[in-house]
C-alpha cells in the first residue's frame, strides 16, 4: 500500500468515525426529542393560553418585519400579523429600501400617513427616510429606510419598538394564529430567566394559504421543497428540541424568534457584517450572559409555528446554502473563543463544537470522505464489508434518522393529514440521503470558495410568494 | 456486517413505525369526525340547558355523555352567573365533579393534572376544597392547573393560599396573577398585605394586581411604594396608580418624573397621562422635550391625552424634540 493510499484509507476511516459520531449524536437528539414529546404532548391542553390571552399582565410584543421588495405579499402578511391572537402587540414593518411598490401597497392598504416618529439611537442603522402610522390600525408602524440589509432593518425596528419583547419574522412567512402566544408562554412563566425563545419553522410550499393563514397543510409538487420539508422537520422537531433539552440551543432561527428587547439593545442588536445574523446573535447572547455569570435560559418552543417558503430551484437553494455556510463561518470566527470552552457551558462544549465540526467541516468529511471511500473501494483498497458499512453509517442512517423525525412529527404534531403526503415524505427519506445530502455538501463546499473570495452579499432570492391557493390534487 | 444489519433493522423499524402511524392517524381522523358529528347533534341540547332555567338535561351515556360534558365545559369557560350555575348543577348531578375529585388523588400525574384542570370547567364550588389541597401537590403542573381552576371558579377562599403558593414559588406568578384577576376585587386586601413583602418581585406583583383590581381606596396604600427602594416597585406602583386613575397620587407621580431610573420616569409619565389633570402638563412637557427615549415618549403620549392643544402648539417649537412632534403627528391621525 502506497503512502497516498494509506493516507486516503486513514481519511476514509476518519470520515467513517465522523459519521458514526454524528449518527450517535442525532440518535441521542432523537431520543431526547421523543422523550420531550412524551412529556409535553399531553400538557399542551393545560397550558392556560386562554388565561394568558385574557390577562392584562401579559407583556407586549413588537413584531418586527423586515421587507425588501415584498410588494406581492406584504399586505396580506401584515394583515395576518395584526390579527394574531395576542393581547397587546404592535407590528413594525421596516422597508429596507425596496425598489418595488412595497411602501405604496402598504400606504394604500392600511391608510398610512407620514409621522415624525421618534426613534432610539441605541443601535446605529442606515438613514430612516420616513415613518408611517396607520389611521385604521393604531398598532402598525412602517419605517422606510435606505437599503442596508435585513439585520440593519431589524435593528431599526428594535430602535422603534415600544414593547419589552421583540419578535423577528420574515415578511414572506406566516405565523399560526396563536404562535405568538405560544412562543411567549415561557417568557410569561419565567420572566426572570428566559431571555429568548425560538419557534418551529415549517415549509409552506404547497400549502393552501388564504388571508395570511395556512388553511390546509399539503406537500407541493416540487421535489426540492418536499426534501426541505423533511430537512426542516428534522432540524426543528428533533435537533432544536434535543438541543433545548441539553440547555444548548445555539441557534434561534431568524425566521421566527422572540427576544428581550433591552438585552438586544445592550448587546448592540444584530451584527450587520454577516449573512448568518441569527446564529451570530444567538451565540453573542449566550456569550454576553455567560461572561457576566447571569442566570438565563434560551428555550425552544416546538408548538409555536411559523410557515415559510423555501426555494424550489437548484440555483436559489444552492445560493441559500452557500450563504448559510458563509454565515456559519462568520459567526464561528467571531465567537471562536467559545468553541470547546467550558466557561460557556453546554453552548461552548457541545453546540459550538457541533457547529464547527459537524456543520462547517461537513463537506470535508461527509462529501470528500464518501468520494474517497467510493474510490478506494473501486480500486480494491478497502473491503466490501468496510464499504457497505460506510454506506450504512453515511447514507443508511440518514434514512433512519429522517424516518424517526417523520414519526415524531406524526405523533406529536400531525400537521400533514393526507396519507399520500406522509407516504411521500417517507419515500423522500431515501432521496434525501442518496443525492440531496451530497448535493447539499457540494453547496457547502462552494461556500468555502465564497469565504476565501471574501464574498459579502446576500445574492438574489427568488420567491413565488405565499398567497396562493392549493395546488390541484 | 453487524453494523449494516443494525442500520437495516433500524430503517425497517422506522418505516414500519411511520406506516403504523399513518394507519393510527386515519383511525383518529375518523374518530374525531364522529365526535364532531356527535357534538353538533348535542349542541342544541347543551345550549338549551345553559339558556333555559328549567331545562332538563338529556340522559346520555358513554361517548355522548363525554361529548356533552365537553360542550358544557366550553360554555362554562365563556359564561358567568346563572348560566354558569346551571352548568355546575349539571356536572354535580351527573357525578362528573365527584369523579374528577377522585382523580385528583390518582397516583398518575397526568390524571391529576387533567382532573385539576377539568374541575375549573365544571363551575362547581364543590370542587374548591379539593383544588385548594391540590395547591400542595408534588407536581407543578397539577398546582398550576388547580390555580387556574380556582381562578375560573372565582374561589375567594383561595386568595390567601394562591398568594402563598406564588410567594413560595410553587406556581408561576403569571398563573397565580391570572387566577387572582379572575377572582376579582376580593383578592385586594391580601394583595395590599403583599405590598410589604421583603422580596421586591412580590411587591411588584402585588402592585400590578392592585392596580388592576383595586379601587381608588387602594391608592393610599400604594403611595409609599412610589418611594420604594426598588426601582421595579416604584415603576409598578406608578403603573398601578395610573390604572386606578388615582388623582391623590398626582403630586408624587410628578416628583417621580425626576427619578434617577428612566423606566420609573416612563411609568410615572404614563400614569399621569391615565390620571389626567393639567397640573402635570408642565413637568411632562419638560420630560417630553429633554429626557431619554422611553420617559420622553411616554411623556409625549401622556401630554397628548391631557392637553392635546398644548402638544400641537409646542410641537413646532425649535426645541420641541422628536417625542412631542411624534405625539402631535399621532394626534392628527
Amino acid at each position: 500500500m502506497s503512502l497516498l493510499e494509506a493516507a486516503l484509507v486513514a481519511f476514509s476511516v476518519a470520515s467513517f468515525v465522523y459519521f458514526v459520531i454524528i449518527d450517535v449524536l442525532y440518535l441521542l437528539l432523537t431520543g431526547l426529542a421523543w422523550n420531550d414529546l412524551r412529556g409535553t404532548i399531553w400538557r399542551r391542553r393545560y397550558l392556560g393560553l386562554d388565561e394568558a390571552f385574557a390577562s392584562p399582565l401579559t407583556p407586549g410584543i413588537s413584531v418586527l418585519v423586515p421587507a425588501f421588495n415584498e410588494e406581492a405579499g406584504i399586505v396580506e402578511s401584515v394583515r395576518s400579523l395584526l390579527a394574531l391572537r395576542y393581547p397587546q402587540h404592535e407590528v413594525i414593518v421596516v422597508n429596507d429600501g425596496s425598489n418595488d411598490g412595497t411602501i405604496t401597497a402598504l400606504v394604500a392598504a392600511f391608510d398610512l400617513v407620514p409621522v415624525r416618529q421618534a426613534l432610539r439611537e441605541g443601535i446605529p442603522t442606515a438613514r430612516i427616510r420616513a415613518a408611517y402610522a396607520s389611521r385604521s390600525h393604531p398598532d402598525l408602524l412602517v419605517l422606510d429606510k435606505e437599503n442596508a440589509g435585513r439585520s440593519d432593518a431589524i435593528n431599526a425596528g428594535v430602535n422603534a419598538a415600544r414593547h419589552p419583547y421583540v419578535c423577528m419574522i420574515d415578511a414572506d412567512s406566516v405565523l399560526e394564529h396563536d404562535a405568538l402566544l405560544r412562543i411567549a408562554k415561557p417568557l410569561l412563566d419565567h420572566p426572570e430567566s428566559v431571555v429568548a425563545a425560538g419557534g418551529t419553522v415549517r415549509v409552506a410550499n404547497g400549502c393552501e394559504i388564504d388571508h395570511g393563514q395556512v388553511q390546509s397543510v399539503r406537500l407541493g409538487h416540487s421535489r426540492l421543497a418536499t426534501i426541505q420539508t423533511l430537512e426542516y422537520i428534522r432540524a426543528f422537531l428533533v435537533a432544536r428540541v434535543g438541543w433545548g433539552r441539553l440547555d444548548a440551543l445555539g441557534l434561534i432561527s431568524g425566521a421566527f424568534g422572540i427576544f428581550d428587547r433591552s438585552l438586544l439593545q445592550t448587546v448592540g442588536g444584530l451584527w450587520t457584517g454577516t449573512v448568518g445574523e441569527d446564529l451570530e446573535l444567538t451565540l453573542r447572547l449566550h456569550r454576553h450572559l455567560r461572561e457576566r455569570d447571569e442566570p438565563y435560559r434560551v428555550v425552544f418552543v416546538d408548538d409555536a409555528v411559523c410557515w415559510t417558503e423555501v426555494p424550489e430551484d437548484f440555483a436559489t437553494l444552492g445560493g441559500q446554502r452557500r450563504r448559510w455556510q458563509r454565515g456559519l463561518y462568520e459567526a464561528l470566527r467571531r465567537h471562536r473563543v467559545m468553541i470547546g470552552n467550558p466557561r460557556y457551558g453546554p453552548i461552548g462544549l457541545v453546540s459550538a463544537v457541533y457547529f464547527a465540526v459537524f456543520e462547517f467541516l461537513s463537506p470535508i468529511f461527509a462529501l470528500l470522505g464518501l468520494l474517497v471511500s467510493v474510490g478506494l473501494y473501486a480500486f480494491g483498497s478497502v473491503s466490501t464489508g468496510y464499504f457497505v458499512s460506510f454506506l450504512a453509517v453515511s447514507i443508511g442512517m440518514g434514512v433512519v434518522l429522517s424516518t424517526l423525525a417523520l414519526a415524531i412529527d406524526q405523533v406529536g404534531y400531525g400537521r400533514y393529514e393526507r396519507r399520500r403526503d406522509v407516504a411521500r415524505l417517507l419515500a423522500y427519506t431515501v432521496l434525501e440521503s442518496v443525492g440531496y445530502h451530497q448535493l447539499h455538501n457540494v453547496w457547502r463546499f462552494l461556500g468555502y470558495v465564497d469565504i476565501t473570495r471574501g464574498k459579502t452579499d446576500w445574492g438574489v432570492q427568488r420567491r413565488r410568494g405565499l398567497a396562493r391557493p392549493a395546488p390541484p390534487t | 456486517m453487524t453494523l449494516v444489519s443494525v442500520v437495516l433493522v433500524l430503517a425497517l423499524a422506522g418505516v414500519a413505525l411511520v406506516l403504523a402511524l399513518i394507519v393510527l392517524r386515519t383511525w383518529r381522523s375518523a374518530r374525531d369526525r364522529r365526535l364532531r358529528e356527535v357534538a353538533e347533534r348535542l349542541r342544541p341540547a347543551a345550549i338549551e340547558l345553559v339558556d333555559t332555567p328549567d331545562a332538563e338535561p338529556p340522559v346520555l351515556v358513554g361517548t355522548e355523555a363525554r361529548v356533552f360534558a365537553e360542550l358544557l365545559a366550553h360554555y362554562s369557560r365563556i359564561l358567568r352567573g346563572d348560566d354558569d350555575e346551571r352548568i355546575g348543577a349539571y356536572f354535580e348531578a351527573s357525578g362528573a365533579v365527584d369523579q374528577l375529585r377522585d382523580r385528583l388523588r390518582s397516583r398518575r400525574l397526568r390524571r391529576r393534572v387533567a382532573a385539576a384542570f377539568g374541575l375549573g370547567d365544571t363551575a362547581s364550588e364543590r370542587a374548591i376544597p379539593d383544588l385548594l389541597l391540590a395547591l400542595d401537590d408534588p407536581g407543578v403542573d397539577v398546582r398550576a392547573a388547580a390555580t387556574r381552576s380556582l381562578g375560573r371558579l372565582g374561589a375567594t377562599a383561595a386568595v390567601e393560599p394562591l398568594i402563598g403558593a406564588s410567594v413560595a414559588q410553587r406556581v408561576p406568578r403569571s398563573v397565580t396573577g391570572a387566577a387572582l384577576l379572575e377572582i376579582g376585587p376580593a383578592a385586594v386586601p391580601h394583595l395590599l398585605d403583599l405590598l410589604d413583602h421583603p422580596d421586591p418581585a412580590f411587591r411588584v406583583h402585588a402592585a400590578d394586581l392592585v392596580g388592576l383590581l383595586g379601587s381608588a381606596d387602594a391608592a393610599d396604600v400604594l403611595l409609599p411604594r412610589l418611594r420604594d427602594a426598588s426601582s421595579e416597585v416604584r415603576a409598578a406602583g406608578a403603573a398601578a396608580m395610573g390604572r386606578l386613575g388615582a388623582s391623590t397620587g398626582r403630586d408624587q407621580l410628578i416628583d417621580l418624573l425626576e427619578d434617577r431610573v428612566p423606566f420609573v420616569r416612563a411609568a410615572a409619565a404614563r400614569a399621569l397621562g391615565q390620571i389626567g389633570g393639567r397640573s402635570a402638563a408642565a413637568a411632562l412637557l419638560e420630560v417630553a422635550r429633554h429626557d431619554e427615549f422611553d420617559p420622553a415618549t411616554e411623556a409625549g403620549r401622556a401630554l397628548a391625552r391631557i392637553d392635546p392643544e398644548l402638544v400641537l402648539s409646542c410641537a413646532e417649537d425649535p426645541d420641541a424634540g422628536p417625542h412631542l412632534r411624534e405625539a402631535a403627528d399621532r394626534l392628527a391621525l
